[in-house]
């Protein structure tokens, strides 16, 4: 029995050929599946530029978005179409899916820090903290003094980290943060920010309907100065969480084995979740509160393609733009004239899938 | 290789190590043994760095580990942790490659050099065969030798084995002691199992250290530590020691014929302690 120790020397070649196999065979590409969620979010996206109360034929909304982008198309529609489609659809598509991709990665990352399947940007109270920062500046003087950096991303970001702060510290029951105290955290310090904001609200009733429109979240604001001002946040933090996919797997197993094997867990946990959190509060001040992105996309990420952080943050932030394109097509084409908020399309769809992730999590988990 | 002196150690509101004194050399077995409670694991959190010591030293290849990174550390030592959780839909070879991370950068990935060493760590305790299955499709031996591959991989000088027997059947136990005495013996590394069998402890230990209240009491080969009126004084239960029939090493079975705790206190109005 012992003999199985003695270490194999390979023939060079044929280990050569093996190992270049083997490594393919475990670094399943991301590029693929990537290039595909690509593609599904640019047919969404066509399809959301293409539905609307105008009725405008599909070949001129094609020609608007060629003329604009600088093509030499002569504009033979009415001026109106033009506006309709670069000044209200397009910014609204695009701000969907920049919201859709940072809600879903940053949700993806939540999960991985903390070892759990329930925590979202919305559940974690992170999302409710940056509505609190963001109130605060809206009914201060401060909010008038729009230069071209706006000091409401800023708030939401302090606000965000507060709350994830609070909630971690919170559900930390030793080394181990479970489903139960995590959830119960989560409400609790999303409740506190969410009173604070309905008691600011009622103390600045000259401010209040500006705040209420902005907390129901959605996309009927949207226009290129929003986008414009996420894009640098969520591009950047995106672009910084995905090279710590392999960290985020070692870190799923427990904190002692993580450490045990060279990862610095405190200072790696701190780093995700300023980032992930930056990225969360800057969709969150423009959009407002939109729950239950962060926890639905990830999930349907990990069910199509495995576990492995390093595919599931890209993927996850596709399939999540994909999915609030939808949602907000959702939001302003079913009861018309009238627009539904957008969250509550999202909780419609992620609030059922939720209970079923908690139901199936306590069979599974005997601490929960 | 391994070399401890002196350590003190433990939670906030409760010590744990009181003055810890050991040494492993490189090619050598060691079987931690003791009471539960008695420090084991805080001993190998404390040579790992998950908790700082209060006083004293860990050695690990001749340097302080105080002075060591996270990532130098875990080149030098790994560990089989007891009932270590694995995360779901991995497969085994994806959980060895795990063990390569002090390796690999923290924005990096593995590289064919490091499925080599995976590949080869898997072979070593033959489970390579395995490299393909989800984790949680393998049985509890199974895993087992798939966190001992994945320590392996991580191609330290010191390997530390607590209790990875505790939900083993007889031959998984058995499989489990041989391999952790051939990867010392073989392939050179320091070893440290903490064992609650002590049978098992010296048949395939080459020392055995007993460890009582947070301090080693006795180090010594299996004969001259496996003594029946000390095994009664550490473990609080009468024991027989006997020799087995074709090693000749000695086997420590439970007496039930004497009532529990009565030659215990004979034996300490009779004899004076045998601490050192």
């Amino acid at each position: 029995m012992l003999g199985v120790l003695r270490r194999q020397r390979l023939n060079p070649v044929e280990s050569a050929a093996s190992l270049t196999r083997e490594v393919a065979a475990i670094r399943r590409p991301v590029l693929g599946p990537f290039a595909l969620g690509l593609a599904v979010v640019a047919l969404t996206a066509a399809f959301a530029l293409l539905w609307g109360a105008a009725d405008i034929p599909p070949a001129t909304v094609g020609r608007i978005l060629l003329e604009r982008l600088g093509l030499p198309i002569e504009a033979d529609w009415p001026g109106k179409w033009g506006a309709i489609v670069w000044e209200v659809r397009m910014p609204r598509v695009v701000l969907a899916g920049l919201v859709g991709a940072t809600l879903a990665y940053a949700g993806a990352t939540y999960q991985g820090v903390f070892r759990n399947p329930l925590a979202d940007p919305y559940l974690i109270g992170v999302a409710s903290g940056a509505g609190l920062g963001a109130t605060l500046v809206i009914i201060s003087p401060l909010a008038y003094s729009f230069g071209p950096l706006s000091p409401v991303p800023a708030a939401a970001f302090a606000g965000a980290i507060v709350a994830v702060t609070l909630t971690y510290m919170l559900a930390r029951v030793g080394p181990l943060v479970p489903i139960t105290t995590l959830i119960l955290a989560g409400v609790a310090v999303g409740s506190i920010a969410t009173a604070a904001i309905s008691y600011l609200m009622l103390t600045n009733e000259d401010r209040a309907l500006p705040i209420l429109s902005w907390l129901l979240g959605g996309f009927n604001t949207a226009s290129w100065e929003r986008v414009w001002l996420l894009l640098p946040y969520a591009a950047i933090g995106g672009l910084l969480l995905l090279p710590f996919g392999r960290t985020l797997n070692v870190l799923q197993l427990n904190e002692e084995q993580a450490r045990q094997l060279g990862v610095n867990v405190e200072a790696m946990k701190i780093t995700l979740l300023a980032v992930a959190s930056l990225a969360t509060a800057a969709a969150v001040a423009v959009s407002g509160i939109i729950g239950f992105v962060g926890l639905v996309v990830p999930h349907a990420a990990r069910l199509l393609w495995g576990p492995d952080h390093r595919r599931l943050l890209p993927l996850s932030a596709v399939l999540g733009a994909s999915f609030l394109i939808l949602a907000d097509l959702l939001a302003r084409s079913l009861a018309p004239p009238n627009e539904i908020p957008v969250g509550i399309i999202t909780a419609f769809i992620g609030a059922p899938f939720f209970l079923y992730l908690l139901r199936r999590q306590r069979r599974t988990m005997p601490y929960a | 290789m391994l070399s401890v002196r002196d350590l003190w150690a433990g939670y906030p509101d409760r010590p744990v190590l009181r003055g810890v004194d050991l040494e492993v050399a490189s090619g050598e077995v060691v079987a931690l043994v003791g009471p539960n409670g008695c420090g084991k694991t805080t001993l190998m959190r404390a040579i790992t760095g998950v908790i700082r010591p209060e006083r004293g030293e860990v050695r690990l290849v001749d340097d302080d580990a105080a002075s060591l990174s996270t990532r130098e550390r875990a080149r030098r030592v790994a560990v089989v942790p007891q009932a270590a959780p694995l995360p779901a839909g991995f497969s085994a070879l994806e959980q060895v490659l795990l063990g390569r991370t002090p390796y690999i950068g923290p924005f990096a990935s593995e590289g064919p050099g490091d499925l080599a060493a995976a590949r080869q760590a898997m072979q070593s305790v033959d489970c390579w065969s395995l490299a393909e299955r989800p984790i949680e499709e393998l049985s509890g031996g199974e895993r087992q030798r798939v966190v001992l591959a994945r320590a392996l991989a991580q191609e330290p000088k010191v390997l530390l084995l607590d209790e990875p027997t505790a939900h083993l059947d007889l031959k998984h136990q058995m499989h489990t002691f041989q391999l952790a005495a051939s990867l010392g013996h073989q392939l050179g590394l320091a070893v440290l199992v903490a064992a609650h069998d002590l049978t098992l402890a010296s048949l395939f230990a080459d020392r055995i250290a007993i460890m009582e209240q947070g301090r080693i009491t006795q180090v010594g080969p299996p004969e001259e530590v496996l003594r029946p009126e000390l095994i009664e004084r550490v473990y609080g239960a009468p024991v027989v020691v006997l020799r087995h029939p074709t090693t000749g090493r000695p086997v420590v079975l439970p007496d039930p014929t004497v009532p529990n705790g009565a030659r215990q206190e004979s034996d300490a109005a009779s004899s004076p302690s045998t601490r050192p």
